[in-house]
């Protein structure tokens, strides 16, 4: 009783084997992207892709506060000069470097002293757009203290300087800072006391670039 | 061995391992506290190898030193400090002031113009008793805030988390009162000197 019924299969079987095998292999790959589409095309089709899915950061003007866990930041200046000192950075003449400064009120958030050097984050804290390079010297304005500690809620004006390609920026160009914010990392085994790190893009700050020259109001 | 004598030994031991956990105060988490000592004002107060006497405290809406000045809220305080056993290492390195859940440390600042306008940091001496005065630079809110003041010798400067600097060694500890301190309008920090005894 089976033997009729099996014998029916495989001839059928042996059929569809030979019309399959009069289809080129070539074809099954358009076959399958006809199938794909058709499929996407019965679930609405192909949409853009999100092209960037990092939340939007947040855009501020010379003056305006951006304000983390850790750090409130201000920059009020930017400023291009010759040389500057006290503020920890030397340009060199021959080479053409210049000082690009910001003048930037900070004030730590947190409950215990901030280093403004080391990996604590206030030295993350801020980099020029397209330059990664923290800051080449970091001073109090007022005294010059050299990478001043910063104590829980009290702000101080703070100096961060870069040495530049003097033609790299201009009077008068749109400069954008790049404001990070870091995350608190607590210490655990090994490793006692808290820190701050992994430092990533909160807020861009963008301010007009005043070129003073060699410096005569600046330089004291 | 005989088995029943392992095994014995085994419980033994675990019991006395248990024993000694459960006699330790909160564990691992306090094994490296600080060793505290309570101060006085005038009164001298030693640690393992730093002694203080603490003479007074003050607030003071602008600090200066020779050509250096700085406004805001500042504490002065002014001590003698040196050092107990020996010199190798110890410099006041650790001065921290708690109020509340926030911790401030000494300012770097005055230190930072002359050297000689602030024990933050000094070398401290057996037999000798170094005289000056150590700044905190606060926010205006702290003003009437209270809480402690604590010196110890800076063995660790890496941790910026003020309890690992305080880990293990002498903590000389002073309660502070903000609120009822002479506050002046401008304060000449001492200049560090060998004090009188």
């Amino acid at each position: 009783m089976t033997e009729p019924a099996a014998s029916e299969r495989a001839n059928r079987f042996a059929r569809l084997r030979a019309a399959t095998d009069r289809v080129p292999t070539k074809w099954f790959a358009g076959i399958g992207t006809a199938l794909f589409l058709a499929v996407t095309a019965a679930f609405g089709g192909l949409a853009p892709v999100a092209a960037d899915d990092e939340p939007a950061l947040a855009r501020l003007a010379a003056g305006d506060t951006h304000t983390s866990r850790q750090l409130a930041i201000t920059v009020q200046r930017a400023v291009l000069i010759d040389e500057l000192r006290g503020s920890g950075s030397f340009a060199d003449e021959e080479k053409g470097e210049r000082l690009l400064v910001l003048l930037i009120e900070m004030e730590n958030r947190w409950n215990v002293p901030l280093r403004t050097f080391g990996t604590e984050g206030v030295m993350d804290a801020v980099r020029l757009d397209g330059d990664d390079r923290a800051a080449t010297g970091i001073v109090r304005e007022d005294d010059q203290t050299f990478t001043p500690w910063l104590q829980p809620g009290v702000p101080a004006l703070l100096v961060f300087s870069w040495t530049v390609p003097g033609t790299a920026y201009a009077d008068g160009d749109e400069l954008k800072i790049v404001l990070r914010d870091s995350t608190l990392q607590v210490g655990q085994l090994l490793y006692t006391g808290d820190t701050w790190g992994e430092p990533s893009p909160a807020a861009i700050v963008t301010a007009r670039i005043e070129d003073v020259g060699a410096g005569a109001e600046e330089s004291q | 061995m005989r088995p029943a004598l392992t095994w014995a030994t085994a419980v033994v031991l675990l019991v006395a391992a248990w024993l000694v956990a459960a006699v330790t105060p909160d564990g691992e988490q306090r094994m490296a506290d600080p060793f505290r000592v309570s101060a006085e004002i005038g009164t001298p107060a030693e640690g393992r190898n730093v002694g203080v006497t603490i003479r007074n405290l003050t607030l003071a809406d602008r600090v200066t030193t020779g050509g250096w000045f700085a406004e805001g809220t500042w504490l002065v305080v002014e001590l003698d400090a040196w050092a107990v056993h020996t010199e190798l290492p110890a410099s006041l390195g650790v001065a921290y002031l708690v109020l509340g859940d926030r911790t401030f440390a000494a300012s770097e600042r005055p230190g930072g113009y002359d050297t000689d306008a602030s024990l933050y940091g000094t070398g401290l001496r057996v037999g000798f008793r170094q005289s000056g005065s150590l700044a905190f630079e606060l926010p205006e809110d702290a003003a009437t805030e209270s809480g402690t003041l604590q010196l110890a010798l800076g063995l660790t400067s890496s941790a910026i988390d003020p309890e690992p600097s305080l880990q293990g060694d002498s903590v000389i500890e002073l309660p502070v009162d903000l609120a009822t301190l002479p506050h002046v309008a401008e304060r000449a920090l001492p200049p560090t000197e060998w004090a009188a005894r």
